[in-house]
């Protein structure tokens, strides 16, 4: 690995890790299901990053742009599938308040 | 033989998108059509069994991508099958009472192709997008009754489920990185000379990721409520097949046949089963609501096979396979009998059921063998699997980990006791003197599952030999994997 190169990559890796921590801070902190949401979306943005530093360090940039394309498609199903959720919750408690859901123990 | 690889995937999809369509102008045609499609598929496991030489994998390419069938992806593949066969002819009845089985059939298609995309296909990319297909039509199908107890638990395993995908996509970004290639057969050979600590870190990632779908102990919380909630032929499928395809196969094919077993990693697997056998037997055994006991022991199932396979020697291996086999079959037909019982009585609290052996008396019976089985009673198919976990143990040399596995099986006879005693036998209760028999349909998938656990308990010899023994072969090649692979593609 070269200097630029080298350069290149911790810039990368830092945003990555940086993004990682954040989508999993916003997750557990809150109480709010579209926040949750948002923390996990986050969380696909760092590893979509990641993807991307991948492809650079093989030098198959191109491929890795391709994946990273197809993994933000994915997330778009993974968003669409949880609002779904999200919408019978609120018709069901007319609240986004995660403590409302505590049917399940034991 | 190779063009049923992508046909097993395309057929599910092309139905899936067709199944509303069809619904709408004839419901009966949609159902029949739906057993069909997973009859077809079930069908084309046999064929492959019946007509493809053993011990030799069969490989698709078109566009760069491979879809590889070796001995461990068939056994996958049959188990899928079967089990979506009778998980269909049950749901023609059961789901009657959602409405709106249009849109269970589209998600339950979308489920199966994902799994059978899922085992069959050789690159890492590939393989995740299918897993996340099965993935995300399995949260949608959790949430189906659109109650606040599905949603709830849909969002749980949503949550885990995701976070444990960003897991399996780094490992895979890292395999990348180090490899240059997501194909599973190419990353095999070049990971042999990656720096030990990229490996480790990616082979960490995969464990917790994959360990997440597949629900072994510490990772574990999401399965107990999404198997509860969902409506029981999901259970069914959830328990018996989506667990295991997407966690314990994925596992298996990554540890063994991309990076290559150690002795630390055989250890990790060996101590994650045996903590799962005791503390899913455990919190099963306090359980009454009949589908959570039951989602409690897949917690202790998996522990099994994870002890079985993290041994990895050629018995434990055989006994880990054999056991996931086993367990799809045994796991989803008391998964069936639970819905059968809830669909009739309305509840399910165990406490609130009694003397149903005489209203219900086929669900009662399967339901028996299914709870010999588990528990390893002879001449059922759990036992022979368990026999192998256990000898595979001691020839090992590790007493202990026999003798907590022995443990744990008697606690499951234990709280299989306990279901029988309180909801088949014992006083009948006088608010369930109207109670019937399931419909039809539901019979024939109970019956023809407790009798498949029959005939794969007394067949044992011929079920190790062609069936198990090549799953086998093909987790013991090890990183060979890669060469054979590359050699049949060319």
């Amino acid at each position: 690995m070269g200097i630029e190169m080298s350069q290149m990559f911790w810039t990368f890796f830092i945003f990555f890790a940086l993004l990682l921590v954040e989508g999993f801070y916003c997750i557990i902190v809150t109480y709010n299901f579209l926040r949750v949401l948002i923390g996990l979306e986050l969380l696909m943005k760092a590893v979509t990053l990641f993807i991307i530093v991948a492809g650079y360090l093989s030098g198959n940039l191109a491929l890795a742009q391709s994946i990273a394309i197809t993994v933000i498609v994915i997330e778009v199903v993974v968003v669409v599938v949880a609002a779904g959720i999200i919408i019978g919750f609120f018709r069901e408690y007319d609240s986004l308040n995660i403590k409302n859901a505590r049917s399940m123990k034991g | 033989m190779r063009i049923l690889l992508p046909l097993l995937i395309a057929l599910p999809v092309v139905w899936a998108a067709l199944a509303a369509v069809v619904y709408r102008f004839n419901r009966r045609a949609a159902d029949l059509i739906t057993a069909l499609v997973t009859l077809i598929t079930c069908g084309f496991a046999i064929a492959l069994y019946l007509f493809h030489p053993l011990n030799y994998p069969i490989v698709f390419r078109l566009f760069g991508i491979s879809l590889v069938l070796d001995g461990l992806s068939h056994l996958l593949i049959l188990t899928a099958g079967i089990v979506a066969l009778f998980v269909a002819i049950y749901s023609i009845s059961y789901m009657e009472k959602y409405g709106r089985k249009d849109l269970f059939y589209v998600l339950f298609m979308l489920m199966l192709a994902g799994i059978y995309g899922v085992v069959l296909s050789g690159d890492l990319i590939v393989m995740f997008i299918f897993l996340e297909m099965a993935a995300l039509s399995a949260y949608a199908l959790v949430a189906f009754g659109l109650e606040s107890q599905p949603l709830e638990a849909s969002f749980k395993y949503f949550i885990m489920g995701e976070a444990a995908s960003a897991f399996i996509l780094i490992a895979i970004g890292l395999v990348h990185a180090a490899a240059g290639t997501f194909d599973l057969a190419e990353a095999a050979l070049r990971l042999q000379m990656t720096a030990p600590f990229i490996k480790a870190v990616a082979l960490g990632l995969f464990l917790t990721g994959f360990g997440m779908k597949s629900a072994l102990f510490p990772l574990h919380a999401w399965l107990p409520d999404a198997h509860t909630a969902a409506p029981s032929p999901i259970s069914a499928m959830l328990s018996g097949v989506l667990i295991k395809a997407l966690g314990i196969y994925a596992i298996v094919r990554v540890l063994f046949n991309v990076f290559g077993m150690t002795s630390q990693i055989s250890s990790i697997l060996m101590i994650l089963g045996i903590i799962s056998i005791l503390v899913g037997v455990l919190l099963a055994l306090g359980q009454w609501d009949f589908k959570r006991l039951l989602a409690y022991h897949s917690v202790s199932q998996i522990g099994y096979i994870a002890l079985g396979v993290g041994l990895a020697t050629p018995l434990g291996i055989m006994g880990g396979l054999y056991h996931l086999f086993n367990h799809a079959i045994f796991k989803s037909l008391l998964f069936l009998n639970a819905g059968s019982v809830e669909s009739q009585i309305g509840t399910r609290d165990l406490k609130e059921m009694g003397g149903l052996s005489r209203k219900m008396p086929v669900t009662s019976a399967t339901s028996l063998v299914a709870s010999l089985s588990i528990a390893g009673i002879p001449p059922f198919n759990g036992f022979w699997s368990k026999l192998f976990i256990i000898l595979a143990c001691v020839q090992a040399g590790k007493i202990w980990l026999a003798l907590f596995a022995v443990i744990g099986s008697i606690l499951t006879l234990a709280s299989f006791l306990k279901v029988q005693r309180y909801a088949f036998f014992g006083q009948a209760k006088e608010t369930l003197s109207e109670i019937k028999e399931s419909p039809v349909p539901m019979t024939i998938a109970m019956v023809s599952l407790a009798l498949i656990c029959l005939a794969i308990g007394l067949l044992s010899p011929f079920v190790i030999n062609y069936l198990i023994n090549p799953a086998v072969g093909a987790v013991a090649n090890g990183v060979g994997y890669g060469r054979i692979v590359l050699g049949a593609s060319k």
